[in-house]
């Protein structure tokens, strides 16, 4: 069982546990900067879409192009012809 | 096709709201420099595993030291800063290991959205942060909801694990995007509790709610529903959740409540880690979570109340209100969510929290 599901979860309980142990005690000016900080940080979901975009990018045809109007005309063509 | 414009969403909206620490040098240096990479990614992308694995651990070291930094006065200028850079190495790494095919949407993504949050950053006056935070927060868990989605809507299917990480993301991210928003409006007065929220029976529609989302869930590994409408019925669900949970709690509470989303959109962001199987979000998420929860529970001490009484209390629970205002009109959950002055406090007292300019604190 060392797969990539328990290797995830190791890391995810070994995470909240450095999470848990960083924050000592907050002196309250701290409260507002900590907690828009925090919200910063969880802003690495930003990594999870450009890998998608990437895993999608690459699935595409070769001639893939960034626009939505120019994607639907290429499958419109191939649908029509 | 679907393929091609969820990943668009995925990019634009973690991208619109990045979410902007305190400072403002943030949202720039984040979105400055992957583009200085951009040309170094001519380079085979399958020579470079180890350089990404040292960015990712590198990133994830910088991350807690950012982290630990931010609860200490002295250092807590800097640790923003470092957090700021730790998240560009990550998304560096990122880019140098799999190419930037794609690079058009990743680049409007970063710009229309690290743009908008600088924007936003810098002309909010500090008295408004607490709805900003909520603002961000919200837009956070929306992009680990779209990242689900996109990543359910490739052509390649989900394994089991891939749709139960799919179902997690999808449920958290619905629930902080909802309720962020519900908190961000209660913060600005745009909403006040309706009465009929405050029945007891919400506690039954809430956990309805949560049930339909899991039934819907073990339905897709199942095969009893195919993956489309199982995903529709979770989003839709955990949307009205988000709802459902937080408009019934008073405008004074809110800021405990956004602690917790904040919390929240960090497991949220562990959850999206899941679904790409990147063990750097998983990290950073999980401590983001963590660190929220401890945060949350400082904030509610300090308030003098428990945290259920503030997620469940509403009007029905709360501790002893101060003087009676039934006569004043107001919003009947805001009036009983007041922090109470534990009983040796000296007079005039004021809440020990760090949202002294917040206006949800009045005190009348």
């Amino acid at each position: 069982m060392n797969g990539p599901l328990s290797e995830a979860l190791w890391v995810l309980l070994l995470g909240s546990l450095l999470g848990f142990e960083l924050i000592g005690k907050v002196p309250p000016t701290l409260h507002t900067p900590l907690m828009s900080g925090a919200n910063a940080i969880s802003g690495i979901t930003l990594l999870a879409a450009l890998a998608l975009i990437g895993q999608a990018a690459s699935l595409a045809c070769a001639c893939w192009a960034p626009w939505p109007w120019a994607s639907l005309c290429s499958t419109w063509w191939e649908v029509s012809s | 096709m679907v393929a091609l414009i969820s990943p668009w969403f995925g990019s634009l909206l973690p991208g619109l709201f990045l979410p902007t620490a305190s400072l403002p040098p943030f949202s720039l240096l984040t979105v400055s420099l992957p583009t200085v990479f951009l040309p170094a990614v001519s380079m085979p992308a399958s020579a470079l595993p180890s350089v990404h694995l040292a960015l990712d651990l590198g990133a994830v070291l910088l991350l807690a030291l950012g982290l630990k930094g931010l609860s200490k006065v002295r250092t807590a200028r800097s640790a923003n800063g470092l957090a700021a850079v730790a998240i560009a190495v990550a998304v560096a790494g990122l880019l140098l290991e799999q190419g930037v095919a794609g690079w058009p949407w990743m680049l409007l993504g970063l710009l229309a959205g690290g743009g908008l949050g600088a924007l936003v950053a810098y002309r909010v006056p500090m008295t408004s942060m607490p709805e900003v935070v909520a603002l961000f927060n919200g837009c956070g868990g929306m992009a680990s909801l779209l990242v689900a989605l996109g990543a359910a809507a490739l052509p390649a299917g989900l394994d089991l694990l891939g749709q139960l990480s799919v179902l997690a993301s999808v449920l958290v991210g619905g629930v902080t995007f909802s309720g962020s928003l519900v908190a961000m409006a209660k913060l600005q007065e745009w909403l006040a509790t309706p009465p009929w929220m405050l029945r007891p029976q919400r506690h039954a529609v809430n956990i309805g709610l949560v049930l339909v989302a899991l039934a819907a869930g073990a339905a897709l590994p199942l095969g009893l529903l195919t993956p489309a409408p199982a995903l529709v019925v979770i989003t839709v669900a955990s949307l009205l959740l988000g709802i459902g949970l937080t408009l019934p709690i008073g405008g004074a509470d809110m800021p405990v409540v956004i602690s917790l989303l904040n919390s929240y959109s960090g497991v949220a962001a562990a959850a999206a880690g899941f679904v790409v199987g990147s063990q750097l979000l998983v990290v950073a998420g999980a401590m983001v979570g963590a660190a929220g929860l401890i945060l949350t529970q400082v904030m509610c001490t300090g308030m003098n109340r428990s945290l259920t009484s503030v997620l469940f209390g509403g009007a029905l629970g709360a501790a002893a209100a101060p003087v009676g205002e039934g006569g004043s009109g107001e919003d009947p959950a805001t009036a009983a969510s007041r922090p109470v002055p534990p009983r040796s406090a000296p007079w005039p007292w004021r809440p020990p929290s760090g949202w002294c300019s917040c206006r949800a604190t009045a005190w009348r």
